[in-house]
């Protein structure tokens, strides 16, 4: 797991995620919305996609939806981020077929947990015959 | 308790029928009543006409024996008149014991003598208005015995009236008019329908102006429940997107601090220093945000005092473009026009202030650097007319509509920092001042905020307020810096 994709339109948390990544050995690409995020999968293919789910142009959703309909893409873990702890987005981020979520404000040890647990999921379900 | 029943709730629709109901009860019940007792009344009236009727004719058939027994016409002629002297009485008749008329006094018309011969207990109804009484003229049976002859006179002597048997020699028939009858039934049934319609339409006034009261005060009160139920959503509403406007600067906070402590030590100082400034940036951002969601709270609550005071206008504008400028002199240029307006207005110098300021600094936030951001004032038609101008980046015209809400912001602010509260509390304020702000502008065009404020007459003898007075006081706790 080394490739990883940002989509957060807050500059300075999207600067900070990146920091983080960056100094624990991760690649990271980052855009700030949605649209540029989904041109960003689709031409690098990252192990990875953090994705701010409340952004204009296109929001988290969306992209969510746009990426599990492209079979070349929807395998990829998809961790959302969200400044909203309510029950029904994520609800709906999961139905979607998010794979986990992370509420803002988190600490990096918060953010690198995250990523380990998206990580050993994805590696379980790929191990398994038939995923 | 889950079990007791919910109250049914008072529609409308059930006061209506619940004041319908028991209009149309009260006006039967008065309707059966006025019948029953009108009913009863005619009976009485109808048995005592009746008993008068009976008595007149039992009367004059004793009085006439002697006539009828000796055959004396012109005697049984004096009881008929006598008897027509009586009100009501149409005619007088007399029979013989085999029916043959013997006089007839009073009215012409005549019924079948046969008829004479039937003798009833009430009266008989010979025409539609005329009742006839039939009594029989009666005489003691003569006596037969000696025994019945000393009977009779004792008797006649101890009771002045003989017991005896009676043998039948004739028939008197009086015919009363029932006219008299006919007017009072009549009287009373108007009497009786006229105090039903009083009380018909006393109940359905009330009954009006009940119903009338009663809807009006369901509808206020739905009304403010309604009202109230809106400015609760309204309320929630905007707590969810204040408390969601803290979290971002809270995630740069600590994420920031988070990265600091991780790997501050492998970063650059500079880096160090980057965040650093991101983390005080952030909490002056929640600082700004807290006094402007507590100034509109206030400015919600009705708090925002107006206390008009004797301003110097031109005076005023220039220390609040000289207070912009303080922040701005190197990026923007700002002007003032005064020249449309002299002399002083009943202002309150702190709401003004607040005003102003707010759109002086949007205008600088929101306009390129080198842009000229205007304030210009004029008067005229009781009104002071304020216009804030400036060249920036403008407001679309789906945004102008919300522009003034809460937390709303313009679609193309893009990196602009901003509350979204601003904009609220320019209007709250001017709106606390007895006047109204609006905005002209159009998209990369620049806008134009013009606020009206009414122009009352300046009062003589109440104080001015000198330019360095305790407006600067006020500003100073309403306003705050921003870089």
């Amino acid at each position: 797991m080394k490739r990883i994709v940002v989509v957060e339109d807050n500059a300075d948390v999207r600067e900070e995620i990146v920091a983080i990544l960056d100094f624990e050995g991760f690649e990271v690409r980052d855009a700030d919305n949605g649209r540029r995020g989904l041109e960003l999968v689709r031409e690098w293919t990252p192990d990875l996609i953090m994705c701010d789910l409340m952004m204009p142009e296109m929001d988290g959703y969306a992209m969510l939806e746009a990426l599990r309909a492209d079979p070349r893409l929807k395998a990829i873990p998809f961790l959302c981020l969200t400044a909203r702890a309510e029950r029904r987005d994520m609800r709906k981020a999961m139905e979607l077929g998010a794979d986990d979520y992370l509420t803002k404000p988190f600490t990096a040890e918060e953010l690198l947990a995250a990523i380990g647990a998206v990580t050993a999921k994805a590696a379980r379900t790929a191990g398994q015959p038939g995923a | 308790m889950d079990d007791v029943p919910p109250r049914r709730p008072l529609t409308s629709s059930l006061v209506v029928r619940l004041t319908v109901s028991t209009c149309v009860l009260i006006v039967a019940t008065c309707v059966v009543l006025s019948v029953v007792l009108v009913r009863r009344h005619i009976r009485d009236i109808r048995d005592g006409l009746v008993e008068r009727g009976r008595a007149i004719t039992g009367f004059v058939a004793h009085e006439a024996e002697l006539g009828v027994l000796s055959g004396d016409l012109g005697a049984l002629r004096q009881i008929a008149t006598f008897a027509q002297g009586n009100s009501d009485v149409l005619y007088c008749r007399f029979f013989d014991r085999r029916g043959r008329l013997l006089v007839s006094g009073g009215d012409g018309r005549v019924a079948d003598p046969s008829e004479a011969r039937a003798l009833e207990a009430g009266p008989v109804v010979v025409a539609p208005d005329v009742w006839e009484f039939r009594a029989a003229i009666s005489t003691p049976e003569m006596p037969r015995t000696r025994e019945e002859l000393l009977a009779d006179h004792a008797a006649e002597e101890s009771l002045g009236g003989s017991d005896g048997p009676r043998e039948r020699i004739g028939v008197v028939a009086i015919g009363i008019a029932l006219e008299k009858l006919h007017q009072h039934r009549r009287l009373a049934f108007a009497t009786a329908a006229v105090f039903t319609l009083v009380v018909a339409i006393l109940a359905v006034a009330t009954a009006a102006l009940l119903l009338h009261g009663m809807l009006g005060a369901l509808a206020s009160a739905a009304a403010m429940t309604e009202e109230r139920g809106r400015l609760a959503e309204l309320k929630a509403g905007f707590v969810t997107q204040a408390s969601h406007e803290f979290r971002t600067p809270l995630a740069v906070i600590l994420s920031c601090c988070s990265v600091l402590r991780r790997y501050g030590g492998r970063m650059a100082l500079e880096q160090q220093q980057k965040r650093l400034g991101k983390i005080e940036n952030s909490v002056r951002h929640m600082t700004e945000l807290l006094e402007d969601v507590l100034t509109l709270g206030h400015a919600e609550s009705g708090r925002l005092s107006c206390v008009h005071r004797p301003t110097d206008v031109a005076g005023l504008c220039e220390e609040i473009l000289a207070d912009v400028r303080a922040m701005a002199s190197t990026s923007h240029n700002l002007v003032f026009d005064g020249t449309a307006c002299r002399g002083e207005a009943m202002l309150d110098a702190k709401l003004v202030r607040q005003i102003i300021r707010n759109l002086l600094v949007n205008a600088v936030k929101y306009s390129p650097r080198g842009g000229t951001v205007r304030l210009a004032v004029a008067r005229g038609d009781g009104a002071l007319v304020f216009r804030v101008s400036d060249q920036g980046i403008g407001i679309a015209p789906e945004d102008q509509a919300r522009l003034f809400e809460p937390f709303h912001r313009g679609g193309n602010v893009g990196e602009i920092e901003g509350s979204g509260l601003g904009l609220a509390i320019t209007r709250k304020a001017a709106e606390s001042h007895g006047g109204a702000v609006r905005v002209e502008s159009a998209v990369g065009q620049g806008a134009v905020f013009v606020v009206t404020l009414p122009d009352t007459a300046v009062e003589p003898g109440a104080t001015a307020l000198s330019k360095h007075g305790s407006g600067r006081h006020g500003a100073a706790i309403l306003s705050r810096g921003r870089s």
